[in-house]
C-alpha cells in the first residue's frame, strides 16, 4: 500500500518547485499509475496536478505539451493529429483501455524512462526537447542518456514542426500488452533514422543501421542488410515478456518492415 | 483531510487520507457498483465517468477528483437500462461483475462520439476485460444496440 | 412442444446486476466489518522458527492476531468435493511450515486496510528456509520431502505415498497396450506438456463471517460449493454444524477457482475470537499466487493403428504437479483420461497411469476441464501426429475411430472421478454432425492443410473432438424444494450454485416448463445452507443434468399437490381433475378456479395448507456432452504471432436449455481455451516467486485477441437429461490448445508439444 505522510497540493510550479527542493524525502506525484503498485510510505508528497500542466499548444513552427498532458488528451487533440504523420497517436491510441489512457501523464512516462514506453520511442524521432523548470531545455535523446541527480520537474515538452516523415511500429504478443519492441523512423529525403525501444531497454538510435541505409542504394538487399545490423549494434535482454534472441529477430524483422513503409 | 466531492450531482463532505484512491471511497460510501478486480490498473471493472470520461477509479487519487463531476451507474440508470437490455438479451451478463463497468464506459463514449460506429465503440471498450463471456456475445449486444444488425 | 425450455430469456439477476445493485460478497459487508489480511511466505519452503507478533499487536486499531499458535492443527483438504473427499487432507489453517511463496503463516485483523498492512510489517518471522522442488519433473524421490508430517493421510487407497512426494497415483489397462503396440503398423510416441493457467476470474476471492442475533456464525463468501463449506469449518474448527450458516451470494467467476475454502476459516476465526464481523478481500497477486491453479501435466502417449487406418491402442501415462497441498489431486487426473479416452473406443487396448506430485509451486485445484483440457491437448495432438504419418486426412482419421451414438466403450466402466466409473452406452452423440457441420463453417476442404497469403504471412486449419460429463454418478446428488405462494407464483430453493453460468434462470425455466406457468411466477433462492436443500455445488458440469432432474422431479410433484388439493377442495376424484398451469377445472366443467385464487384459498380461508414439493436427483450415469472445435488461424513467419482468424465450436450438450445461455457457456470456455493455448504463460523464478503474478504481466486473452466466434449446438436429446438436456459448462474449453496446435502445425510444419504457443517459441523454431 503506498501512502504519503505530508501532502502537498500546490498550485504553480513556483510553489511545487520550491516545496519540492526545501522539504527532505519529497516526491513529485505527477502519473500516479506505477506509484500507485508500491509498498512504502512517501514523506513528502508534491502533487502537481493543480499547477496547469495539462496543455496542447502550436505556434508556427512548434508544438508543446504539458507534462500533465494525459494520453487521451493528446489522442483527442486535432493538433496531435495533424502533425508528425500521427505518429504519437499511432503509438499511444492501442494502449490498454481510454480509462488508463485518460490518466496516463506524458511527464509520468518520460520522467522516470520508462523503457517499455511507445511514446518515447515516438517522441525521440520526433527529436523532442524536454523543459525542465530548473536546468531548462535537454534534447529527450541527451535526457535519456543522462543521470541528473539534482530535484527538478518537466514542465512540457516541445517538437519542432518539420518537412520530414515520420513512421512508427510496435510488436505486442496480445493487444493489451506492453509492447515487446517497438520503433520509429524519421525520413529526410535520402537521410533515415531508426529508434529501437522496449529492448527492454528505452528507444536507442541504431546509428549504424541508420547510416547504412541512408548511404546506400533502397532494395530489398540492403534493406535485409540495414536491419541486420540494426540487431547487431543494438542491445538486447531478457525480461518477463521475452527473450533475448527473441528481440533480435524481431528487431529484423521490425526494422525491415518500417524501411519498407518508409519508401513506400 | 476533509475534500468535496459530487458524485451524481451529490456533493458530499468527505474524510480522507490524501493517499486514498477514488474506487476505495466510492463503494466506501455505498456506490457498489464500481468494483475491484485487478490492483494495476489492467482489468476495467472500476470504470467510473469524470467529467464525462471513463477512467480507472483505482488508479485515481480521491483528493485529484475535487471539483469534478464523477458518474458512476447508480446515477445513469435509465440510460444504463437502455445498453442493458441488449446485454441481457444476448445472455452475455453471465457473472456480471465486468458489466456496469463497460456499460459506463459506452455511456461516456456518447458523450464523446455522437454517432460511434461499431470498430469505434469496440476500440473504445478494448480497456474492459471479460472472463466470462468470450466477448463475442458482449459484441452481438453492442451491434444490435448501434443498429448495425 | 416446450415453451419456456430451450427458450433464450434473458438471466433472472441481469438487469439488477448490470444496473450495479449491490449483490456481490463484498457488496453486502456489514458496518464496523473488521479487515483481515494475511501475513504469507516469501520463501518457496521454509520452517517458522518463531514469530513475534507483540509489536503488532500494540498498534492502535489492531483486534486479533493469530498464528500457528493459536488455531486449530487439525488436518483437512480445501478441495469442495463430496464426503469423505478424495484429496489429501494436507493442510492446516497455520503450519508450522510453509510450502509455497505465499503460503499463509500468520492472519491480522484490523479496524481497516492500513492498520492490517502496517501490522503484518511488524510481525516479525524467523524462517528457516529448506531446499525446494519447483521442477515436478524431478520430485519423485527428490531429497526434500513436502509433506513430512506424520498425520496427513487420504481417507481413501488414493495411492498416497508423500514420502516420495506423491499425492496420489493412478493405473488402469483394457488388455496389454504392449502387445497391442507392437503389432501395430504405424506408431506414435511423444510428450505433450500443459501449464499452470491461472483462472483470472474478474472478482477475485473474497469472503466474510459475522455472529447473527441467535448466535450462530455466518459466512458468506465468494463459493462454488457453499455446502462443502459448511461441513469442512465445522469439522476442521470442531464447530457445531447446526450453529454455522453458509450464504452463497451473486459471484464474479469461479471457473473451479471458487470451488475450494480460501478465506473462509480466517474470517470464520476471526469472528468467533473477536465476535465482530471480519471480512477479506484477496489482492489479485493474491489470487495468483495463493489461491489455486490449474494442474500443470506432462502426458506421454503412445498412439499405435494399422495399415487400414484403425487406431487399435493408446498408452497415456502423465504426471500432474499438484503443487504445495493435494487437492483435487487425484480426480482431476482421472478426468484426463475419462473425459478423452472413450472418445475413440474401437481401441483393443488402452492404458492410463500415472503419479501427481507434490512440489513447492502454488498448489493447484479445481478448473474448467478439470484435467480433461490437458488430456485433450496430449491425445488430439498425438492423433493428428499419427494421421499425417499415416498419409491420412486427419478428419477422416477421427471420424473412422471415434465414439458414434449407441456405442459404449471399456473406459466408462473402469474410471469415473477418484474411483470407478459406470457403464454406459452413449445415448446421444451427435460428433458426427459436430464435425461435418464445423468443416462446413470454416470452410476447411479449401483451406487445409494451408495457404500462402503473402511473404511473410500463412494461413491454415486445424480441429480437434471433446467430450466432458454431466455430473458423477452416485456420488453428486442435487436437490430442490418448491413451494406455492398465494396469487399463484412459486418459490423455488435450490442449493445449485450459480457463479454467474445462469442456473437461477434455466432452473426456473425447467421448473415453469413443468408447472405450465411463467418463468417470472418462479422465484429462484439459491445456495443458502440454511433455507435451500442440499446441492454439491458448481463443478463436474453437474448443474443443469443433476440439479435440474430435481427441479424437473420437485416440479412434478407440486402438479401432484396442486391438483390433489383441488380434488379436496371440489371433493371430486383427483383423476378428473385438469390443470393447464393457470386454470384448475373437472372433466365435468362444473368445478372451475384459477390457480390465482386457489392459492389464497389455500392461505386464507378454505381447507388452508401450505403446499411444498420437494425432490433430490443422482445421477447413474455421466452423459458426455461432445464439441468439434476447429480454427483458421494466420501466422506471421516473420514474428511468430498466431493470430485466430475464426474459431468454429459445433456442440452436442442434448437440449441447450436456455440457447443464448449455453452458447456464451462455449464462447467463453472457448477463449479460456484459446488463452491457454496461445497467450497465457506463467512464469516462476529459481525461488518459487510467481512473476505473472498479476493482470498486467499474466495476459488472458483481450477483445481484439480474437476474430470470428461461431458456435451452433447440434439436435440432439439426451433421454436421461432434463428435457433431454446434457451440461455445457466445462467442454468449450477443451479443443482450443489441440485445435491450434494442429493448426501450427499444418502451417509450417512445426509441432509445439508444450503449452503455451507463444509467438517466440514459434520463431525461434521457424528459425531452427
Amino acid at each position: 500500500m503506498l501512502t504519503f505522510k505530508h501532502y502537498y497540493q500546490p498550485t504553480t510550479i513556483d510553489e511545487a518547485y520550491n516545496l519540492f527542493v526545501e522539504k527532505e524525502k519529497s516526491e513529485i506525484i505527477g502519473g500516479c499509475i506505477f506509484l500507485r503498485l508500491l509498498s512504502r510510505e512517501i514523506e513528502n508528497a508534491v502533487d502537481i496536478y493543480k499547477c496547469g500542466l495539462n496543455f496542447i499548444k502550436e505556434t508556427d513552427d512548434t508544438v508543446e505539451i504539458g507534462a500533465m498532458t494525459t494520453y487521451g488528451d493528446l489522442e483527442r487533440n486535432e493538433i496531435i493529429k495533424n502533425n508528425f504523420n500521427g505518429i504519437i497517436i499511432k503509438a499511444i491510441e492501442h494502449i490498454v483501455g481510454i480509462q488508463l489512457r485518460n490518466i496516463i501523464s506524458v511527464g509520468g512516462t518520460i520522467v522516470p524512462k520508462y523503457g517499455f514506453s511507445d511514446l518515447i520511442t515516438a517522441l525521440i524521432a520526433l527529436d523532442t526537447k524536454l523543459h525542465f523548470y530548473k536546468s531548462g531545455e535537454i534534447l529527450l535523446s541527451n535526457y535519456i542518456n543522462s543521470h541528473k541527480t539534482e530535484k527538478d520537474i518537466l514542465i512540457k515538452i516541445s517538437i519542432n514542426k518539420s518537412k520530414s516523415q515520420f513512421f512508427y511500429s510496435n510488436f505486442k504478443k496480445s493487444s493489451n500488452d506492453y509492447s515487446v519492441l517497438n520503433i520509429s523512423l524519421k525520413k529526410d529525403a535520402k537521410n533515415f533514422k531508426i529508434y529501437v525501444g522496449s529492448r527492454p531497454k528505452i528507444a536507442k538510435l541504431a546509428e549504424k543501421a541508420s547510416a547504412y541505409i541512408s548511404e546506400n542504394e533502397i532494395n530489398s538487399e540492403n534493406i535485409i542488410k540495414a536491419s541486420e545490423i540494426a540487431a547487431e549494434e543494438l542491445n538486447f535482454s531478457t525480461d518477463i515478456r521475452a527473450g533475448k534472441d527473441y528481440r533480435k529477430e524481431l528487431c529484423k524483422t521490425l526494422v525491415e518492415r518500417i524501411i519498407m513503409e518508409a519508401v513506400k | 483531510m476533509i475534500i468535496n466531492l459530487k458524485i451524481n450531482g451529490i456533493e458530499k463532505n468527505i474524510k480522507i487520507n490524501p493517499h486514498s484512491y477514488l474506487l476505495d471511497i466510492l463503494r466506501d460510501l455505498g456506490y457498489k457498483s464500481v468494483k475491484k478486480g485487478c490492483d494495476t490498473g489492467s482489468c476495467g471493472v472500476c470504470t467510473v465517468l469524470l467529467n464525462g470520461k471513463p477512467i480507472r477509479s483505482c488508479s485515481f487519487l480521491a483528493v485529484r477528483a475535487e471539483n469534478c463531476e464523477i458518474t458512476t451507474i447508480e446515477g445513469v440508470q435509465k440510460q444504463a437500462e437502455e445498453i442493458a437490455k441488449y446485454i441481457t438479451a444476448e445472455g452475455a451478463d453471465q457473472c456480471g461483475y465486468c458489466s456496469p463497468s463497460l456499460i459506463l464506459t459506452i455511456i461516456g463514449m456518447k458523450n464523446e462520439i455522437k454517432n460511434p460506429t461499431y470498430e469505434e465503440t469496440l476500440k473504445y471498450v478494448k480497456g474492459n476485460l471479460c472472463r466470462c463471456t468470450g466477448y463475442e456475445g458482449q459484441h452481438r449486444a453492442i451491434r444490435k444496440y448501434l443498429g448495425v444488425e | 412442444m416446450m415453451k419456456r425450455v430451450k427458450v433464450s430469456i434473458p438471466k433472472v439477476d441481469g438487469l439488477g446486476l448490470l444496473k450495479g445493485k449491490p449483490a456481490y460478497t463484498d457488496d453486502l459487508i456489514p458496518d464496523n466489518t473488521l479487515i483481515v489480511k494475511f501475513l504469507r511466505s516469501p520463501h518457496a519452503y521454509v520452517k517458522i522458527k518463531s514469530i513475534d507478533i507483540s509489536k503488532a499487536q500494540k498498534i492502535p486499531g489492531v483486534e486479533c492476531i493469530l498464528t500457528h499458535h493459536d488455531v486449530p492443527k487439525n488436518l483437512f483438504t480445501r478441495a469442495g468435493q463430496g464426503y469423505p473427499e478424495p484429496s489429501p487432507h494436507d493442510k492446516r489453517i497455520f503450519d508450522e511450515y510453509a510450502r509455497y511463496v505465499g503460503d499463509e503463516i500468520a492472519a491480522v485483523a484490523a479496524i481497516d486496510e492500513e492498520t492490517a498492512i502496517k501490522a503484518l510489517r511488524e510481525i516479525h518471522v524467523e524462517y528457516e528456509i529448506l531446499p525446494e522442488v519447483m521442477d515436478f519433473e524431478k520430485s519423485i524421490d527428490n531429497e526434500t520431502i513436502i509433506h513430512m508430517e506424520e498425520d496427513s493421510h487420504s481417507k481413501f487407497e488414493i495411492g498416497f505415498n508423500p514420502k516420495r512426494n506423491i499425492a496420489a497415483a493412478y493405473s488402469m489397462e483394457v488388455g496389454n497396450v504392449e502387445e497391442e503396440l507392437k503389432k501395430c503398423d504405424y506408431t506414435v510416441e511423444q510428450s505433450y506438456y500443459t501449464h499452470a493457467q491461472a483462472h483470472a476470474m474478474m472478482e477475485p476471492h473474497t469472503a466474510f463471517a459475522y455472529i447473527d442475533f441467535q448466535e450462530r456464525l455466518t459466512i458468506v463468501t465468494a463459493t462454488q460449493v457453499p455446502f462443502h463449506v459448511r461441513r469442512i469449518i465445522s469439522k476442521t474448527l470442531e464447530y457445531p454444524m447446526n450453529k454455522i450458516r453458509v450464504i452463497k451470494p451473486r459471484i464474479g467467476g469461479g471457473f473451479g477457482g471458487k470451488q475450494a475454502l480460501h478465506g473462509e476459516f480466517i474470517v470464520a476465526l476471526m469472528t468467533l475470537k473477536t465476535g465482530k464481523p471480519c471480512k477479506i478481500f484477496y489482492t489479485r497477486k493474491e489470487v495468483f499466487e495463493s489461491t489455486c491453479s490449474r494442474h500443470k501435466m506432462r502426458f506421454d502417449i503412445r498412439l499405435g493403428a494399422d495399415k487400414e487406418g484403425n487406431l487399435k491402442a493408446i498408452d497415456m501415462k502423465g504426471l500432474s504437479d499438484t503443487g504445495a497441498y493435494g487437492e483435487h489431486a487425484l480426480t482431476v487426473f482421472m478426468v484426463a483420461g475419462s473425459k478423452t479416452l472413450p472418445l475413440y473406443n474401437k481401441i483393443n487396448s488402452v492404458k492410463f497411469s500415472g503419479d501427481i506430485v507434490y512440489t513447492n509451486n502454488v498448489s493447484a485445484g479445481a478448473f474448467r476441464g478439470y484435467g480433461a483440457i490437458q488430456g485433450n491437448f496430449a491425445l488430439e495432438s498425438a492423433i493428428d501426429e499419427l494421421a499425417k504419418k499415416m498419409n491420412l486426412d486427419p478428419i477422416k482419421f477421427r471420424e473412422k475411430n471415434m465414439i458414434k451414438e449407441g456405442e459404449t466403450s471399456a473406459v466408462f466402466k473402469i474410471m469415473g472421478e477418484g474411483r470407478e466409473g459406470v457403464e454406459m452406452y452413449v445415448e446421444s452423440c451427435k460428433l458426427d454432425f459436430c464435425i461435418k457441420r464445423g468443416k462446413e463453417l470454416i470452410k476447411w476442404d479449401e483451406k487445409y492443410p494451408y495457404k500462402k497469403i503473402s511473404e511473410d504471412k500463412i494461413r491454415s486449419v486445424g480441429m480437434a473432438i471433446a467430450m466432458q460429463g454431466s455430473g458423477i454418478p452416485y456420488i453428486d446428488m442435487g436437490s430442490a424444494i418448491i413451494k406455492l405462494n398465494e396469487d399463484g407464483f412459486f418459490n423455488l430453493m435450490v442449493g445449485a450454485t450459480d457463479i454467474g453460468t445462469g442456473s437461477d434462470t434455466i432452473l426456473a425455466q425447467m421448473a415453469a416448463e413443468v408447472l405450465e406457468t411463467e418463468v417470472e411466477n418462479i422465484v429462484v433462492y439459491s445456495s443458502d445452507t440454511d433455507l435451500t436443500p442440499f446441492d454439491v455445488g458448481a463443478y463436474a458440469s453437474s448443474t443443469t443434468y443433476v440439479s435440474g432432474n430435481s427441479v424437473i422431479s420437485a416440479a412434478k410433484n407440486m402438479r401432484e399437490l396442486i391438483i390433489q388439493a383441488a380434488a379436496e377442495k371440489f371433493e371430486i376424484n383427483a383423476k378428473e381433475i385438469l390443470f393447464d398451469g393457470k386454470i384448475l377445472k373437472s372433466k365435468d366443467e362444473k368445478h372451475c378456479m384459477s390457480l390465482k385464487d386457489f392459492s389464497t384459498q389455500l392461505y386464507y380461508s378454505d381447507k388452508q395448507k401450505q403446499l411444498v414439493a420437494n425432490s433430490s436427483y443422482v445421477g447413474h450415469i455421466s452423459p458426455p456432452p461432445y464439441m468439434a472445435g476447429f480454427a483458421e488461424i494466420e501466422i506471421d513467419i516473420k514474428t511468430g504471432k498466431i493470430d485466430v482468424i475464426e474459431f468454429v465450436g459445433i456442440v452436442d450438450c442434448g437440449t441447450p436449455i436456455n440457447p443464448n445461455l449455453a452458447k456464451i457457456q462455449v464462447e467463453g470456455g472457448i477463449l479460456q481455451g484459446i488463452g491457454m493455448a496461445i497467450h497465457e504463460e506463467v512464469k516462476i523464478n529459481a525461488k518459487g516467486k510467481m512473476l505473472t503474478n498479476n493482470l498486467m504481466n499474466y495476459k488472458i486473452p483481450a477483445r481484439n485477441d480474437i476474430g470470428k466466434l461461431t458456435v451452433e449446438f447440434a439436435e440432439s436429446y439426451e433421454p436421461s437429461g432434463p428435457f433431454g438436456a446434457k451440461s455445457v459448462g466445462e467442454i468449450g474449453i477443451d479443443t482450443p490448445p489441440a485445435v491450434i496446435a494442429n493448426a501450427v502445425f499444418n502451417a509450417t510444419g512445426i509441432r509445439i508439444r508444450d503449452l503455451p504457443i507463444t509467438p517466440e517459441k514459434l520463431l525461434l523454431k521457424i528459425k531452427q
